[in-house]
């Protein structure tokens, strides 16, 4: 068969075509694929192995007697535009349904159970097992984000009465803008003192608070309402892999048809063809899309992931997978065998550190000898410390652009410090900058704050003053008058803030691998540090900083990542940017052209 | 406030993007009124240059507030939507400054013009409302969690924004077209091509869901074509639009150009970043896969255009519904119901409200 005629054969596929032979090739992968886990499973079933050999018969009789065909198929532009039609579609189905865990799958005929269990009249007093318990929680998880999705639709759209809700927004509203209609009331007095942003952020976080929560509610009462419709819909996303589309054979084939296509394009007029200058961009883009596929492919067969739970000092040569599946750290896991030779990873030191705040509350008297906050501000105004910083408060009421009555500046910042302190007041008099401590230097920072303020006549009066981070942190009152001489009292604290989301700064580990000689004494080969986007590889092995306990500054949590197709795919990945990047932007630059394509 | 500060910087940003709206859309109004009259009327030309040059300005303005921000929270700002949808504006004005040249509209003469004027207006336009909006959301400045503090952090954002604000640039010069070509079918009565007569109004239905600015964009544009089409027929004809009827098919696939290698370096360095970050290049994380979509989107475009041969208002409309799915990806993804678990929603704002701040006063 001459390339011409298979060029003919390719340009006479049509779209209806394509489409139709795409969908039955998703549909044999997933026949092919069920037969053959049927007979994988062992017992030698009669029926499965005979509908795999049927299946397998037609895919070799094309590649024997029609290959011109199959080639043709594969070099069409429609076949692969549809195809990428279809990746798209199976993508949008894994963003619309919610997808299960994939480190906690649904157990096999989990889902079964729970349908007989939702029939009252076959569940009688069943016992109800672990899986069907689990597979009932991913239900309620499903169930919460499908409602999620399904109320925000109609809900934007203005069908919310299509759900059964009354009126046009959710909840009260005449409440809701009384509530805010307080508020703004306040805002001018709260811009006055912390700024416009911060009037602005209280406005903004409280009417999306206040319509989330009215939202919220409405959702949880369209969750009732649906959840049997909601069911249905669950079991059939279990039943056609919806909820694992990433993972269907359909998928797959979807993948494997895109690699065939790609590989035909390429190798469509001969190798010599590529090395052509102008047919570099193409050439290496599509040889990258074939390198991300391969390498995901080999990853998808091979990958293993797991976690380290270490602490200081610790080493272990045993690891935990995601599936939780006891695993040891062994060269070349993939074709290891009982005998391979093993290592062992040790944590020789951890830190996380914590971002340096400085809160500035203003106190008032509470009329019974006592101290309260002046605002009833739910979230008090606190700075992020870096070196620089100045931040202004109170301004006249009526006049924000005017001169601010209180303002400060930080003038030092030092993260790791010593510190003296005045033995009196225990107030810090002096900082020693600790320049040559490592990360792991638990150390606090310090702080040197210049303050400037008003006295009783209105004239500026600036005072310095050092705080430390360490312990609770150092807290100092300051007075100063505000608009028309009022006394204003503000406690100035600087401390180190564990309240963000329990996320830390930063956070590292030092690790070490270990190997064993003869007599089991362990011995240190290799070692590095790793933070979050700083990875260690050893032995193909990639450590990572995962996890750590806010309560245990000794623990830390290591991901364990062991993909020989990562370097592939990376390869890939560059290949496609800096390719695309060539094609579509440097070569019609210094061509001089304006575009490719272009008529 | 103070004056150089991000807050007053972007009420700048949007003052200033009023300008050239204003004078763009004066501009256009002004070469239609006077369709019937031959010669280059300099006035007009002059004014028309000088459109640009205020887009200019604009773009200095907001960069600037990015700058501001910057040393405000100290990071690259791009962390909240309050600093990401700035940097996509940047982005807008930068790719309409570079498409003004790269698309030859500066040598464009007389009533030739008016389209240019037109889109770049309706560009402008697009700013203003963004930033009106953006200056209602929550100003907090946050800390960056550790996953973020990475050099992909500005470069994958960056790369994205320029890639996503282009590429809807393209969609709105593609919509243009084919709202133009709808009603000349209407009113005209031209050669009905179905893509177009129920393509253009489908599309401008599909997007009315998505939020007020596509409803301005999508149905507002389709009937202000309608309007503008109808009064230039009666004011002697479409002939400011010949130029553009001729070259849009090449117009929008010179600003695709420009956008979609911008859109594939995003996706892709958001991939390697993964990869340093969790190795792991691709979690099929909802957000991850949105962008996807719409880079399939765009894929299929480019080979339908290249080696299937389709051109005109077929083409255009696959931009625009790439355009969709980037505001999906962009805008509507944490509504997404396999969102809920992703590891893309720290622009979200999980926002409280200040209760106490809201009892009424004699309570307190």
């Amino acid at each position: 068969m001459q390339k011409k005629e298979i060029t003919k054969l390719a340009n006479s596929w049509t779209f209806s075509q394509a489409t139709l032979c795409c969908i039955l090739l998703y549909l044999w992968a997933e026949g092919l694929m069920a037969a053959a886990s049927r007979v994988m499973a062992g017992g030698a079933p009669a029926v499965p192995s005979i509908a795999m050999f049927c299946l397998m018969l037609p895919l070799f009789w094309m590649l024997v007697y029609r290959w011109y065909n199959v080639v043709a198929f594969f070099r069409s532009v429609r076949v692969a535009v549809v195809n990428m039609c279809f990746l798209a579609l199976g993508s949008m189905i894994g963003v619309l349904i919610q997808q299960e865990d994939v480190n906690s799958p649904t157990p096999a005929s989990a889902v079964q159970e729970l349908v007989a269990l939702s029939d009252a009249s076959t569940a009688g007093n069943k016992v109800v097992s672990s899986a069907a318990k689990l597979a009932y929680q991913q239900f309620e998880s499903f169930r919460q984000a499908e409602t999620f999705f399904l109320y925000h639709l109609c809900n934007n759209i203005g069908l919310r009465s299509l759900l059964g809700f009354e009126g046009s927004s959710a909840g009260d509203e005449q409440q809701i803008q009384e509530m805010l209609s307080n508020l703004e009331s306040r805002l001018p007095e709260i811009a006055a003192r912390f700024g416009e942003e911060k009037s602005v952020a209280i406005r903004s976080q409280s009417e999306v608070g206040l319509r989330t929560r009215a939202k919220n509610a409405e959702i949880r009462d369209l969750e009732t309402s649906l959840n049997d419709s909601l069911f249905s819909l669950f079991v059939i996303a279990d039943k056609f892999d919806l909820r694992r589309a990433y993972r269907s054979d359909w998928f797959s084939m979807m993948w494997a048809l895109l690699f065939f296509g790609v590989l035909a394009s390429l190798l469509r007029n001969g190798i010599p063809y590529l090395l052509k200058k102008n047919k570099w961009g193409f050439a290496v883009t599509h040889l990258g899309i074939l390198f991300i596929i391969v390498g995901g492919l080999l990853g998808r067969s091979t990958e293993i992931r797991g976690l380290v739970n270490l602490k200081i000092g610790e080493y272990t040569s045993n690891y935990e997978t995601w599936q939780r599946e006891p695993r040891q750290f062994v060269y070349n896991p993939t074709f290891a065998d009982t005998d391979a030779k093993k290592f062992a990873i040790k944590l020789v030191d951890f830190r996380a550190d914590q971002h340096d705040v400085l809160d500035v509350i203003y106190v008032a008297s509470d009329g019974q000898g006592g101290w309260r906050q002046e605002f009833d501000l739910d979230d008090q105004p606190k700075l992020r410390v870096f070196e620089g910083l100045k931040q202004s408060y109170d301004y006249p009421i009526d006049d924000l652009s005017a001169e601010p009555h209180f303002s400060l500046e930080v003038l030092e910042y030092a993260p790791q410090t010593s510190v003296e302190r005045d033995p009196e007041t225990n107030a810090t008099t002096s900082y020693t900058v600790l320049s040559d401590a490592t990360f792991f230097n638990p150390a606090s920072a310090t702080v040197k704050v210049k303050v400037t303020a008003t006295d009783e006549q209105g004239a500026l009066i600036a005072e310095e003053m050092l705080l430390h981070a360490g312990g609770d942190g150092d807290g100092i009152p300051f007075s100063y008058f505000g608009p028309d001489s009022q006394l204003r009292i503000v406690w100035l604290r600087f401390r180190e803030d564990r309240s963000m989301g329990g996320m830390p700064l930063e956070w590292q580990s030092k690790l070490s691998i270990l190997e064993f000689d003869s007599d089991g004494n362990p011995i240190e080969v290799s070692s590095g540090e790793v933070r979050v986007n700083d990875y260690f590889i050893h032995a193909g092995y990639r450590f990572f900083q995962t996890n750590h306990d806010p309560n245990d500054p000794t623990y830390s949590g290591i991901g364990v990542v062991y993909d020989p197709g990562i370097p592939f795919v990376l390869w890939g990945l560059y290949c496609v940017m800096i390719a695309t990047a060539y094609i579509f932007l440097i070569m019609p630059l210094t061509k001089g052209a304006k575009a490719r394509g272009a008529n | 406030m103070e004056f150089f500060s991000y807050r007053s910087f972007l009420e700048l940003a949007m003052q200033l993007s009023m300008a050239p709206m204003v004078l763009g859309i004066v501009l256009f109004i002004s070469w239609i009124a006077s369709a019937r009259k031959d010669g280059e009327r300099r006035v007009l030309t002059f004014l028309s240059k000088f459109t640009m040059l205020l887009t200019a300005a604009s773009f200095v303005v907001c960069c600037t507030a990015m700058a501001l921000r910057y040393v405000e929270v100290q990071h690259w700002p791009a962390q909240t939507m309050y600093e990401v949808i700035p940097l996509g504006i940047c982005a807008a004005y930068l790719s309409t400054i570079a498409l003004y040249y790269v698309l030859q509209l500066n040598s464009k003469r007389g009533v030739a013009r008016a389209f240019g004027d037109l889109f770049v207006a309706l560009i402008m336009l697009g700013g203003v409302f963004t930033l009106q909006y953006v200056l209602n959301l929550d100003p907090t400045g946050k800390a960056l969690p550790p996953a973020l503090q990475s050099y992909w952090f500005s470069t994958h954002i960056t790369a994205y924004m320029i890639g996503y604000f282009t590429l809807i640039i393209a969609a709105l010069a593609a919509w243009l077209h084919l709202c133009f070509q709808y009603w000349l079918q209407i009113i005209r009565k031209d050669e009905k091509r179905k893509v177009v007569t129920i393509g253009v109004p489908l599309l401008a239905v599909i997007a009315a869901p998505f939020g007020s600015m596509a409803m301005m964009m999508g149905l507002g544009v389709f009937a202000l074509a309608g309007g503008v089409t109808a009064f230039s027929l009666k004011r002697g004809g479409m002939k400011w639009y010949k130029t553009w009827e001729r070259e849009s098919d090449n117009f929008t696939w010179l600003i695709f150009v420009v956008g979609f290698p911008f859109l594939t370096s995003g996706l892709i360095q958001g991939a390697l970043w993964a990869q340093e970050a969790w190795a792991n290049y691709w979690g099929w994380d909802s957000k991850e896969v949105s962008a996807l979509i719409s880079w399939f989107f765009y894929l299929i475009y480019l080979h339908l255009r290249l080696i299937a041969g389709w051109r005109g208002e077929k083409a255009m409309m696959l931009l625009c519904a790439g355009a969709l799915s980037i505001f999906i990806t962009f805008q509507l993804f944490g509504y997404l119901p396999d969102s809920q678990k992703s590891l893309h929603r720290y622009t979200d704002m999980e926002s409280l409200p200040s209760e106490s701040m809201m009892r009424p006063l004699e309570e307190n």
